[in-house]
């Protein structure tokens, strides 16, 4: 690894509200080589202690064009929303372990609210995938999907899909909660899952400690960080 | 020729600006933002004699200008350290313990391997004593500090916490018990409060830990102010420091080098670029030494 090459500098190309509360920014960097689907950075917010983690929606290695969706919601991304074409942004990243892609895989993407942030990318890397999102309601709605749920739970159609799609693998990502009732859909089908997790969170490389989860590794229970070791994990490992 | 060098009594670094423990990790991990090499030194992650899985449920809460966190000591242990030491680092090794005996092992272990140097990090509750904080209370730190020295004859410094009454008494009970510096502050004790109305009625969590980065920087700065009056072993100074302004203004105080802590968790590359700052205003003003630099301040 060369030194410093996670330290990084963006320029911002388009920044503009695409739903209600959501934001598509697209930004330049051209130290940024290779990019896994699932991984994030973590972004400079002048007057705020902490970077801002954001998951990589798409990812353009020859224009060297990093995607991201987000959703105003607090200081942060209060500030991002206020980003003007050209400006500069500075950010840490890639960060973190993406997706176990398997491209062969007949999948099931499932996003929920902003949670269908990285599984766009994703998508690009499989050859065989149904992506199916949930939203709380129409103007919330963005991007195109194979299924979209708007209200209620994007879950309660999930058993179908697998089935009715002979799905072999499935992503998710979104509130814990939505998550959770998605790894007890899978492992009833038994399918195998992965899902990406978010986490307040301060170094972004897993050295302090501030944003670990329990999970299960055979039989012993460890404490693994969001940031490095995840975000994404295998649903069966997870503790919920 | 301008030199950074700063010479802390005993232990000579390349420049006075160090990593703080916990936000650098145990190596070469902020090679990822910097050229670690470039700093003074780094303070480890915090080790204790064995691993600790540190706290459960969140760990971490920005507030205004800080943060607060409760990571609870999670490290690999001592052991574990030394199997994989940095090589070719300037590193002093924090230490914590949960008992005097845990302290003391340690001490011994270091001895052995030939740890150069160590902070002691004594904001630790004494589970053998009723849980009280070894560094509020002179008369339970000169006692853990005075058998710690008995077995280590590297360099120690005693980092010391903000939440006393008296820091001038603590300070002087760590001169007396033969430390060979002092390190201040360590965090703030604080709460922090997350209060939602829902369905008609309050739903809260809260995160009780310790405060540290911007906002912390007065207490930092007054602590270092009073304690720099009665023990005359060099002070690295901590607490909130950012910028190359934030160094100068605790070098001002008493303080002989200075750690940077929260603040590479905002700008992961703030050490190495406050070292190349220091550099080009001492060349620039034509500061020749740290010690003529530290001298204009305190007489400023």
């Amino acid at each position: 690894m060369s030194i410093g090459n996670k330290n990084n500098l963006g320029i911002v190309k388009s920044n503009k509200e695409v739903a209600y509360k959501t934001y598509k920014l697209e930004l330049v960097s051209e130290g940024l080589n290779e990019i896994n689907p699932g991984q994030f950075i973590s972004i400079f917010c002048p007057n705020l202690t902490l970077r801002r983690p954001f998951s990589v929606a798409d990812f353009d290695e020859d224009k060297k064009v990093i995607t991201l969706y987000y959703r105003k919601k607090g200081e942060g991304t209060e500030y991002l929303t206020k980003l003007e074409n050209n400006n500069e942004v500075m950010f840490s990243g890639p960060l973190g372990n993406g997706f176990n892609v398997e491209v062969d895989k007949k999948s099931l993407l499932i996003g929920a609210g902003i949670g269908v942030a990285p599984l766009f990318y994703l998508k690009k890397k499989l050859l065989k995938s149904f992506f199916i999102a949930g939203f709380k309601s129409e103007n919330e709605v963005f991007n195109k999907y194979d299924y979209v749920k708007i209200g209620g739970s994007i879950v309660e159609d999930v058993e179908r899909i697998i089935w009715e799609n002979n799905i072999q693998k499935v992503y998710s990502c979104g509130p814990l909660i939505v998550l959770k009732k998605v790894y007890e859909i899978c492992k009833k089908s038994n399918v195998k899952v992965e899902v990406a997790f978010e986490k307040v969170m301060a170094c972004g490389i897993g050295v302090c400690k501030g944003c670990t989860i329990n999970i299960k590794d055979g039989k012993i229970i460890k404490n693994v960080t969001v940031c490095k070791d995840g975000p994404v994990f295998k649903g069966e490992n997870i503790i919920w | 020729m301008v030199s950074l060098e700063t010479d802390l009594n005993g232990l000579i670094l390349k420049n006075p600006i160090i990593a703080a423990s916990g936000t650098y990790g145990y190596n070469f991990e902020y090679n990822a933002f910097n050229d670690v090499k470039k700093l003074g030194a780094i303070v480890t992650k915090g080790v204790t004699l064995e691993v600790r899985g540190g706290n459960q449920g969140e760990r971490l809460f920005e507030t205004y200008g800080g943060m607060i966190n409760r990571i609870g000591l999670e490290n690999i242990g001592i052991y574990e350290f030394l199997k994989n030491q940095p090589k070719n680092l300037d590193y002093i090794l924090n230490i914590a313990g949960a008992c005097v005996e845990d302290y003391i092992t340690c001490a011994k272990i270091c001895e052995e391997n030939h740890i150069k140097a160590i902070e002691l990090n004594v904001s630790c509750p004494n589970v053998k004593a009723g849980c009280m904080e070894f560094g509020t209370d002179e008369n339970l730190l000169y006692d853990l500090i005075k058998k710690f020295r008995q077995e280590y004859s590297g360099y120690l410094i005693v980092k010391l916490t903000p939440n006393v009454t008296s820091p001038e008494k603590i300070a002087q009970a760590v001169q007396k018990a033969g430390a060979n510096a002092i390190s201040a502050i360590n965090t703030v004790k604080g709460m922090g409060i997350k209060l939602n109305f829902e369905n008609g009625r309050f739903v809260k969590s809260t995160c009780e830990g310790g405060l540290s980065g911007k906002c912390i920087k007065p207490i930092a700065l007054s602590f270092i102010n009073r304690i720099s009056k009665v023990v005359n072993i060099p002070i690295i100074g901590m607490g909130g420091i950012y910028t190359l302004n934030d160094v100068f203004e605790f070098l001002s105080v008493g303080a002989s080098a200075i750690e940077v802590g929260t603040a590479n968790f905002t700008q992961p590359d703030v050490c190495s670029k406050l070292v190349d700052e220091l550099y080009e205003f001492m060349k620039k003003n034509k500061f020749k030494t740290i010690e003529s630099l530290c001298e204009a301040l305190r007489n400023g």
